[in-house]
């Protein structure tokens, strides 16, 4: 304890609970036992560290943890971009060939940003169907899927949002494409159309969307992270685990952790070397490319409104959602799993094929 | 005489403007058109037919001065009585030469040996309807010549007796000079009365369609006065430019017409040929390694790298060549060559300097292969120490 | 000799993997902050966004031999051309109290106020202002001329 940290340890500790700071962390799913604030530091981390508890890094629950993981990798290249990026019409798209033509390692970073946000999304949307199919939202645990559900919704406008700041010619008509999505929504393209300034692609457009990507939906989504923490330490995780399975804090789960945040970025570094997005001419208000689309999330939709008359693809898109959300609430009943199979079954090959659909009937 | 039938077509005139015309009233569809006609301001039906527009009862209507339907043999020397006086036509600014040329072109020989099978003024203008030249629907616009010219050119049947070919429209609409018309661009490319003429339209027996060319090509004639075609060519009593590249159907120029072209005249193994494939073989290279540059140049734009430069050296190369084209009527290898060389080491050099900055993007697998590996070491590590601590 | 702990004990192995991965761990920590502050480095090189260049004109229209003060940029400043064709930009503010500086025509930027001096590389030849001016990077790029205020 007369040891420079130890001094420095017993300094701040009374001035500040440094205990309260480091349980902080196990409501993102770091040190997620139950720490006891009232221990000094030392004695709560040694405690933290040796602990058995189940591990979050086997699957199918490795989904979640790569999915914050993913999140935070997104904040940090995105803040990475953001020292470069100017949310301009006029210097957007310069400011994005500064940074993958001139600013050391910036192509690297671009790329991984885009591949990180079409992964984040991806398993987000597997995170859902595996939750679905191990019935994760009976009772006590609905507010698990609703968050998760949100989060979902959040990070799908998260991309698009993001998908129009390079302001090239890509980004500029398959945005217009998505808000053709949201305007057919009965109640979001209202929301859409009053925060983002109107459903026509202009300059205020792209400010908004920056600010909308850049601040308030992560925000919005460490929020919900946090909530959906909370919840899940408060009702424990679904698939409960052998008392010898158990294992520490320390090393065990960090060393997977560790294992698990290098090898997504490996994985998402080869993606952005072997399958970059190319780089497009300059954003033209003027002139519409053949072959446009929305972003592959936002395909299925639509596709749907295309295939229906006007309105009924966007009143089907916004039941389904609610549906969605509310599914805690409505399937009450455990058991009928072959029904919920087929279900299951039925949506993913609707969504692919409308998504299939939309493709095509793209330009 | 003229002034009297100058004074005669005054007082037409004066008869026809502004008189009530009652004339519709059985020649509806003729006033209709008449209605559109450049002359509907000045003229009425009375100035060129008579009679009097002011009552639909016959026999007044056809009375006075009532000349009636004029006929095809009448209507040249009709419409010289106003186009051919100059003091009419000052205020319009119109030419008066048109009649004088009419009577010395093909069309107008045969017209005054009594063949009125020929076009006169109306098949062209047309008669009541007469539309102005910048006027799109006018049969005589531009970009509606061909048309017109073909009604009877390229009818078998109307050329057979003159033993003309009735192919050359479709072989002109076949050439690049309509395509690239067609195509929106340039006006100012040539229509068939551009080269023949329209009024004085000689057959290109008579003076060579080939002077014609230079009117708009006139730094390659002067190349081709260098070259021991020209006089050959004129000695031979063949056309210039037609003799290789057609009259009509003019193809787009390129390093293949040089072996096409030239076997026509020159025999096999000839000094000719030989030449003719040494330039095809310049010309052709220089084209390829511009294309190549091209194709680069797309390429580094998408890794991406600045290319605005490149592009810009690239327009320099291409510009070489086709300052080469032109010169290449000269036939003097020496000097296709110095342009083409020009062009290709400009095309070679951007080659390599985009393939230099594109080998340091070809890096990016090998970094990925590095930080792969040391990856993988950290993650065994790991995992070894997490085994080993137990 | 005991009391040392055997290399290859439990505890050795776990103290070699500890160095090593804290090795590794240095390593990557150390790449990764390199990575960042060589991309946070904002480049040079004119092009692109981050350049402010103010586009002055045709290099033609300034023959060899004169010089011209441009002001459209945040803070004005001189374009000379030498008699050999060569180009320098320096600011028009002076050192010492920001006055305006003047072009003799010459080789010299005199400063009214109180009589300062620098010559065309920016140094001070004469008088109180207490740093040399600090030359702006011109390029000629297709005929025309961009300085870098």
């Amino acid at each position: 304890m007369s040891t420079p940290k130890g001094r420095l340890l017993a300094w701040l500790e009374t001035r500040l609970n440094l205990t309260e700071i480091f349980s902080f962390l196990s409501n993102f799913g770091l040190a997620y036992g139950d720490i006891d604030t009232r221990k000094p530091l030392r004695e709560a981390v040694d405690e933290a560290f040796r602990k058995p508890l189940p591990s979050y890094a086997q699957w199918p629950q490795v989904l979640g943890l790569l999915t914050f993981g993913l999140f935070l990798f997104q904040a940090l290249t995105g803040v990475l971009l953001a020292f470069y990026y100017q949310p301009a019409p006029a210097t957007a798209y310069d400011s994005v060939l500064t940074i993958v033509q001139e600013a050391t390692l910036g192509w690297y970073i671009h790329q991984m940003h885009y591949w990180g946000s079409n992964i984040l999304i991806a398993l987000l949307l597997l995170r859902m169907v595996r939750l679905f199919l191990h019935e994760v939202y009976r009772a006590p645990r609905e507010l698990v899927w609703v968050l998760g559900g949100l989060l979902v919704l959040l990070s799908v406008y998260a991309g698009i949002s993001g998908s129009l700041l390079p302001w090239d010619q890509q980004a500029y008509w398959s945005t217009i494409r998505s808000l053709e999505v949201l305007a057919e929504l009965p109640f979001f393209g209202w929301l859409a159309d009053f925060l983002v300034g109107g459903l026509e692609v202009q300059g205020l457009t792209l400010t908004r969307f920056y600010i909308l990507h850049v601040v308030l939906l992560p925000l919005s989504m460490f929020v919900l992270f946090y909530l959906h923490f909370a919840a899940v330490r408060r009702v424990g995780l679904s698939r409960s685990q052998e008392a010898a399975q158990l294992r520490p804090l320390y090393p065990d789960h960090l060393v997977d952790l560790a294992t698990l945040l290098f090898l997504i970025f490996g994985v998402i570094l080869t993606l952005a070397v072997l399958a970059p997005a190319a780089v497009q001419p300059e954003a033209d208000p003027f002139s519409s490319p053949a072959g446009i689309h929305p972003p592959w999330y936002l395909l299925p939709a639509f596709g749907l409104i295309e295939v229906l008359p006007a309105g009924v693809g966007g009143g089907l898109i916004s039941a389904g959602l609610l549906v969605f959300l509310a599914l805690p609430f409505l399937d009450r009943t455990p058991g009928r799993r072959p029904l919920a199979l087929v279900l299951l079954a039925l949506v993913l090959a609707a969504l692919v094929w409308l998504g299939y659909t939309g493709y095509t009937l793209r330009g | 005489m003229k002034t009297i039938a100058a004074l005669l077509s005054l007082a037409l005139l004066a008869a026809g403007a502004g008189a009530q015309n009652y004339c519709k009233s059985c020649h509806s569809e003729q006033e209709v058109e008449f209605r559109q006609s450049v002359h509907r301001e000045e003229l009425g039906c009375v100035s060129c037919h008579g009679g009097d527009a002011s009552t639909a009862e016959l026999p007044q209507a056809h009375g006075k001065g009532f000349r009636g339907r004029i006929t095809r043999a009448q209507i040249p020397a009709f419409c010289a009585e106003c186009h051919a006086d100059r003091e009419q036509m000052r205020p319009y600014g119109l030419p008066t030469d048109q009649y004088a040329l009419y009577q010395t072109s093909g069309h107008g020989r045969k017209f005054a040996q009594g063949d009125a099978k020929v076009a006169i003024c109306t098949d062209c203008h047309h008669s009541h309807r007469v539309l102005g030249r910048d006027d799109p629907q006018s049969p005589i616009h531009r970009q509606n010549v061909a048309a017109t010219c073909g009604h009877c050119h390229a009818d078998p049947a109307r050329m057979a007796p003159y033993g003309l070919s009735p192919g050359v429209v479709a072989d002109y609409e076949a050439g690049v000079h309509a395509q690239a018309r067609r195509q929106g661009s340039a006006a100012h490319l040539p229509s068939c009365a551009d080269c023949h003429g329209s009024h004085g339209t000689a057959p290109p027996g008579v003076g060579d369609v080939s002077k014609v060319c230079m009117h708009c090509h006139r730094q390659t004639r002067e190349f081709f006065r260098q070259s021991p075609h020209f006089k050959t060519l004129a000695a031979q009593g063949h056309g210039e430019c037609a003799a290789c590249h057609d009259n009509h159907r003019i193809a787009k120029p390129g390093p293949q017409l040089w072996a096409s072209a030239c076997a026509t005249c020159h025999g096999a193994g000839s000094e000719a040929l030989r030449t003719a494939a040494q330039i095809q073989e310049l010309l052709g290279q220089a084209q390829a390694d511009i294309d190549r540059a091209r194709a680069t140049i797309e390429t580094a734009r998408q890794v991406p790298l600045g290319v605005e430069d490149y592009q810009q050296r690239l327009a320099t190369a291409s510009t070489y060549l086709m300052e080469a084209g032109p010169l290449s009527h000269t036939l003097d290898v020496a000097a296709i060559e110095e342009l083409t060389r020009k062009s290709r080491s400009v095309a070679q050099e951007l080659e390599t300097e985009i393939g230099e900055k594109m080998e340091v993007f070809a890096g990016r697998k090998l970094v990925v292969g590095l930080v792969w590996l040391y990856l993988l070491i950290t993650v065994l590590a790991l995992q070894y120490f997490k085994r080993g601590s137990r | 000799m005991e009391a040392q702990t055997p290399a290859d004990s439990p505890q050795g192995r776990r103290r070699f993997f500890k160095g090593l991965l804290a090795g590794l761990a240095g390593l990557w920590g150390t790449g990764l902050l390199a990575s960042l502050a060589l991309y946070v480095k904002a480049p040079r090189r004119p092009g692109g966004s981050l350049d402010n260049a103010v586009v002055v004109g045709l290099l033609d229209e300034l023959p060899p031999g004169q010089g011209q003060m441009i002001t459209g940029a945040h803070r004005p400043f001189w374009l000379l051309r030498s008699r050999q064709g060569e180009l320098v930009a320096l600011p028009a503010v002076c050192t010492h109290r920001r006055c305006i500086l003047q072009w003799d025509g010459g080789s010299q930027l005199l400063c009214p106020c109180h009589q300062g001096v620098f010559d065309l590389n920016g140094n001070v030849l004469a008088g109180p202002p207490p740093r040399a001016l600090d030359k702006l990077a011109v390029t000629v790029k297709g005929g025309r001329v961009y300085v870098y205020p």
